[in-house]
């Protein structure tokens, strides 16, 4: 009998095979959801050579109806909307992911030290939590920009200040519920060392939740910065916020409907995606 | 169970406390010179270090905050920039057009829950009906605002696209609710005329809350579903609609009800958009006015307020759930 080949060409193929399993456990909406996210955050990187028109300037006469030249018409000043569009994802999709991520940082740190430590540094860290989750988070961080000044970046950390609590519960919930299986409990009569027990069984084992939970997240998180930049709170004019281009042109609803939908339609786009890719890597965690 | 309920009234005061500390921060101690701000930025120096003396800005933190506290108790929210009146009268006078359109989609909210959550028991495995949900719940409230406005006023004409009423003299008492005043005072032409022009509003600003409730109820109802007693009250012959209404629904609002206390935190900033979008002379539109021209008294007020009753809901919440279930308090 032949042997089963081993080495880097066989271990890739492993890998290879695996992935097109966990991918076989996908519906067409969450194969669509994961290549939508993936494409946005290529359209969004690159945003500034993807743009027909510069999004910033006057390109021809306001108020075009949407034609091939400017699939989304021009606004009140003559700018593309379709670019100001294309460049607006990027001030609306990163900013999200800047939450999420600083949601998990700051919140997995402090689960993770609650988790895995226990005792009086649990209970403090716990009614901490506690007490951010009861507060009404947006509402504070509208009154902390407002207090600051608005911006993209007060708005990333006025979120985010309000937003790790979660993650904290999650996270700690995870180490609790993966530190009580045997294997760890076997390691940890084996003497392995925290960082060992931490690194090797209670991270690799809490990742995947984690992941899951904050790719259904950005979601959330679009709606609250596009709520946020609709309110004027985000980068101020004329820089392309897609909710506050939307904001902007209220008054043109009944007249160049496309100028105030075209932004919100691109928000729910980029939302819906997310929460499809968020269901996709649940499904492929699952079979994995 | 009283132990519980005492708990859980001390924790809400601790909350608010915490809550009115941040907003003395971001009142007093966030902006640069507060009482630079209060003077301009051309005043001269005497009188910005008289301003700050008047303020109390020479003491000690603590001797602010507590200052701060006894003004809060007195109803005291400082002056609005904008209307140059105190932030309380200007809450006063948009507080009833606000409370009348929470109200209405608090109401069309838990209506449209319960009946997404049993459609989609009833479709259960259709995908598409999954997926309108997942598309509902990424919609941006300004999109459903603004499509609203545009099929339902500008194209079919069926409800007016802003403000609360188009009478000329409507009721001013006593509940200040028009809906309600209308029929008290024999008039319900203005009560036909407010339900009109609530409608938009109303349903815009239910729509996200009944998704996250219907997805809610709809799991909790999947699992009551599941327990023995159904078995038994079907295997005693009752109907399905009386097994749903007598059994299910009670007993799978329990999560239904924690979902919406969380709800109202995202209704309040929801708020803000429908108002300003459809012109809803309300706190929302007080703010957003607020914000817009950095009136940081107004903006600290409304979100004070906003921020105060969402924790006594979410504590209410939580207490009526104890009472509903001694479980709750048991946990």
């Amino acid at each position: 009998m032949q042997a089963a080949p081993v080495g880097p060409s066989a271990r890739s193929g492993w890998r290879a095979a695996r992935w097109r399993g966990q991918l076989r456990g996908t519906t067409w909406s969450d194969k669509i959801g994961l290549a939508g996210v993936l494409l946005v955050t290529i359209v969004a990187l690159f945003s500034s050579f993807l743009v027909p028109h510069n999004p910033l300037i006057p390109v021809a006469s306001p108020f075009q109806h949407p034609t091939g030249a400017h699939p989304l018409g021009t606004d009140n000043i003559g700018r593309d909307e379709f670019s100001r569009v294309i460049a607006g994802l990027r001030l609306t999709w990163f900013p999200a992911l800047a939450v999420v991520a600083i949601g998990v940082a700051i919140g997995g740190t402090i689960g993770l030290l609650s988790g895995v430590y226990g005792g009086w540094l649990d209970r403090i860290l716990q009614r901490l939590t506690d007490l951010f989750l009861v507060i009404p988070s947006v509402l504070i961080a509208i009154a902390v920009i407002a207090a600051i000044g608005p911006g993209v970046g007060h708005t990333v950390i006025a979120i985010s200040i309000f937003w790790w609590p979660w993650y904290s519960r999650l996270v700690r919930g995870e180490v609790k519920a993966i530190a009580a299986r045997p294997h760890v409990e076997a390691a940890r009569l084996a003497k392995a060392s925290r960082w060992r027990l931490l690194t090797r069984y209670v991270l690799p084992g809490a990742i995947p939740t984690v992941l899951v939970t904050a790719t259904l997240d950005i979601a959330n998180v679009i709606l609250i910065v596009s709520l946020f930049s609709f309110l004027g709170l985000g980068a101020p004019a004329p820089a392309p916020e897609l909710g506050a281009m939307t904001a902007g042109t209220l008054d043109s609803l009944t007249t160049s409907w496309w100028l105030p939908l075209s932004p919100a339609v691109a928000i729910f786009l980029i939302a819906y995606l997310s929460n499809l890719a968020g269901d996709g890597l649940r499904h492929m965690m699952r079979t994995a | 169970m009283i132990r519980f309920i005492t708990w859980r009234l001390v924790g809400m005061v601790v909350v608010i406390l915490s809550m009115t500390f941040i907003v003395f921060l971001l009142r007093s101690v966030v902006p640069s010179d507060p009482a630079r701000a209060a003077l301009g930025s051309s005043a001269p120096l005497a009188a910005v270090r008289a301003e700050r003396v008047a303020l109390g800005l020479n003491h000690p933190l603590w001797q602010q905050y507590r200052h701060y506290l006894g003004q809060l108790l007195h109803g005291n929210l400082g002056l609005s920039v904008t209307t140059l009146n105190p932030v309380r009268s200007d809450i006063a006078t948009a507080l009833p057009a606000s409370l009348e359109l929470l109200l209405a989609a608090a109401i069309l909210a838990i209506v449209m829950a319960v009946v997404l959550a049993t459609v989609q028991g009833l479709l259960r495995g259709t995908s598409v009906f999954s997926h309108a949900m997942v598309a509902a719940g990424s919609a941006p409230i300004f999109l459903t605002g603004l499509l609203m406005t545009y099929i339902f006023w500008f194209r079919l004409g069926w409800f007016p696209s802003s403000g609360r009423t188009s009478i000329a003299d409507p009721p001013t008492g006593p509940t200040k609710l028009l809906v309600i005043d209308g029929l008290l005072h024999g008039r319900p032409g203005v009560t036909v005329n407010a339900l009109e022009h609530l409608a938009l509003p109303a349903l815009t600003l239910a729509l996200p809350m009944s998704v996250a409730i219907g997805r809610t109820l709809r799991s909790s109802i999947v699992g009551v579903l599941r327990q023995d007693y159904i078995r038994t009250a079907r295997s005693k012959g009752l109907t399905e609609f009386k097994i749903l209404v007598r059994h299910v629904l009670r007993n799978a609002s329990t999560a239904a009800i924690s979902m919406t206390g969380l709800q109202i935190g995202l209704l309040f900033a929801n708020l803000i958009i429908v108002e300003q979008i459809f012109g809803w002379p309300g706190l929302g539109l007080y703010l957003s006015e607020a914000l817009s021209r950095s009136d940081l008294n107004a903006t600290l007020g409304v979100a004070l307020l906003f921020g105060i009753t969402y924790i006594v809901i979410n504590a209410l919440v939580d207490v009526l759930q104890a009472v509903a279930d001694p479980r709750v308090s048991l946990e």
